[in-house]
C-alpha cells in the first residue's frame, strides 16, 4: 500500500527485464558500462513504480515512458556531461600530479632532469656539431619519446583484459593525451642550442615535465583506474561476466 | 509543478542538503524524495539530475559505491569531507540568494 492509502502492487522486474533494459540502452548508444549501470537502475525503479500504479501498462510501454522523461536527448546529454565531469576531474589530477614535482623531494628529481635536458641540449651543441643540427635531435627526440610511450603504453594496455567499455577510463586516456600533446607542442616552438638563458632553461624544464607525464602516463595513472575498473569488474551483469 | 528552468541553479544545493540530512541515497530516490516533499511541486528531470551528481562527483564532492540490490546494481552517492564544508556554504549561498529575491519581489514584506 502507498502513501496516500491506494493499493499498489508492488513490481519486481525479472533478470531478463533488466537485461533487456541494458540492451535498450546500448540502443540508444550508451556504450559505457559506469553509465549503463547507472541508468538502468534509474530505469528499472521507475518502470516498477509506474507498472505498480497500473497492472495494465506492459513492460515495453513503460520503459518508453520512462525513456521519454529523459528528454529530446534522451541518454546523450548524461554520458556527455559525465565525460565532462571526468574529464575535469582528471585534469585535475595530473595537475596536481605534475605540482608534486614541484614540491621537495620530488622537485630533486625536476631539477636533475632539467640539467640533464640542458647539457644535452645546450651545453654539447657548444662542443659538438651546429645548433642546426640540436634543434633536429631536440625534435627528434620528442617524437622519440612519444613513439616510445604509445608502443609501451598500447603494450600494457592490451595486458589488461578489458571486458567492458568504461567512461571512467576512456576519460582518464582522452585527457592524458591531451596533456602530452599540450607539453609536447612548446617543444617544437622554442629553439635549442642557443645562448639565451631563458630559452634553455625553459626548453629543460619543459622537457623535464613532459618525461615525467610520460613517467605518469605509463606507471602511475593505470594504477589511479585499478580500484574503479574492480569495483564495476565485480558488478559485472551475469552474461557479460 | 516549479519550473525546471528555474531549479536549474539550485540542483546542486537540493542534492547536498538531501545529502546531508539522509547519509547516502540513489539517482532514483533522490527524483522520489524531492517530488514527495514538495507534494509534486519540484519534479527533477534525470536529464538535469544525473549531469549534476557526476559533476559533484567530480569536483569531489561525492563519492559512490556500487552494490548489489536483487538483480542489478546501485550506486549509491554520499558527502565526503569536502562534501560537507560545501552544505554550509551551499546554504549560506542559497539562503542569501532566497532574501534578495524577497527584496526584489516583496519588498513590502521584508
Amino acid at each position: 500500500m502507498n502513501k496516500e492509502g491506494n493499493n499498489m502492487k508492488e513490481v519486481k522486474l525479472t533478470q531478463e527485464q533488466i537485461n533487456a533494459i541494458f540492451d535498450f540502452t546500448r540502443k540508444k548508444y550508451v556504450r559505457y558500462y559506469d553509465v549503463q549501470l547507472e541508468l538502468v537502475d534509474h530505469i528499472a525503479s521507475e518502470i516498477e513504480v509506474l507498472m505498480g500504479e497500473d497492472p495494465n501498462l506492459s513492460f515495453d510501454k513503460a520503459m518508453y515512458k520512462v525513456y521519454k522523461s529523459f528528454g529530446i536527448f534522451g541518454f546523450a546529454k548524461v554520458v556527455e556531461q559525465k565525460g565532462s565531469a571526468l574529464r575535469k576531474f582528471w585534469k585535475r589530477r595530473i595537475v596536481t600530479f605534475l605540482l608534486e614535482y614541484f614540491t621537495f623531494p620530488k622537485v630533486v628529481m625536476t631539477l636533475l632532469l632539467s640539467v640533464g635536458f640542458y647539457g644535452l641540449f645546450w651545453i654539447l651543441p657548444l662542443i659538438a656539431m651546429d645548433t642546426f643540427y640540436w634543434q633536429g635531435i631536440s625534435w627528434g627526440i620528442s617524437w622519440g619519446m612519444v613513439m616510445v610511450l604509445q608502443i609501451l603504453y598500447f603494450k600494457l594496455r592490451k595486458k589488461r583484459k578489458e571486458e567492458v567499455k568504461l567512461l571512467v577510463v576512456e576519460s582518464l586516456e582522452g585527457t592524458q593525451w591531451m596533456a602530452v600533446i599540450w607539453l609536447w607542442m612548446p617543444i617544437y616552438s622554442i629553439p635549442v642550442g642557443q645562448m639565451d638563458l631563458g630559452y634553455a632553461l625553459l626548453n629543460s624544464l619543459i622537457f623535464a615535465v613532459f618525461s615525467i607525464l610520460i613517467y605518469g602516463v605509463l606507471f602511475v595513472f593505470p594504477t589511479w583506474l585499478e580500484d574503479e575498473v574492480k569495483t564495476y569488474y565485480t558488478h559485472l551483469r551475469p552474461q557479460s561476466a | 509543478m516549479i519550473d525546471p528552468k528555474l531549479l536549474r541553479g539550485s540542483l546542486n544545493t537540493i542534492i547536498i542538503k538531501l545529502l546531508s540530512e539522509r547519509n547516502e541515497m540513489y539517482g532514483y530516490e533522490i527524483t522520489q524524495h524531492v517530488k514527495d516533499i514538495t507534494a509534486g511541486e519540484v519534479q527533477l528531470t534525470e536529464g538535469a539530475l544525473y549531469p549534476a551528481l557526476h559533476r559533484l562527483e567530480g569536483k569531489g564532492i561525492l563519492s559512490t559505491e556500487l552494490r548489489n540490490v536483487g538483480n542489478r546494481v546501485r550506486k549509491y552517492y554520499r558527502l565526503t569531507e569536502a562534501g560537507k564544508t560545501e552544505v554550509v556554504h551551499q546554504m549560506t549561498a542559497m539562503e542569501d540568494f532566497i532574501k534578495s529575491m524577497q527584496l526584489i519581489l516583496n519588498p513590502k514584506l521584508v
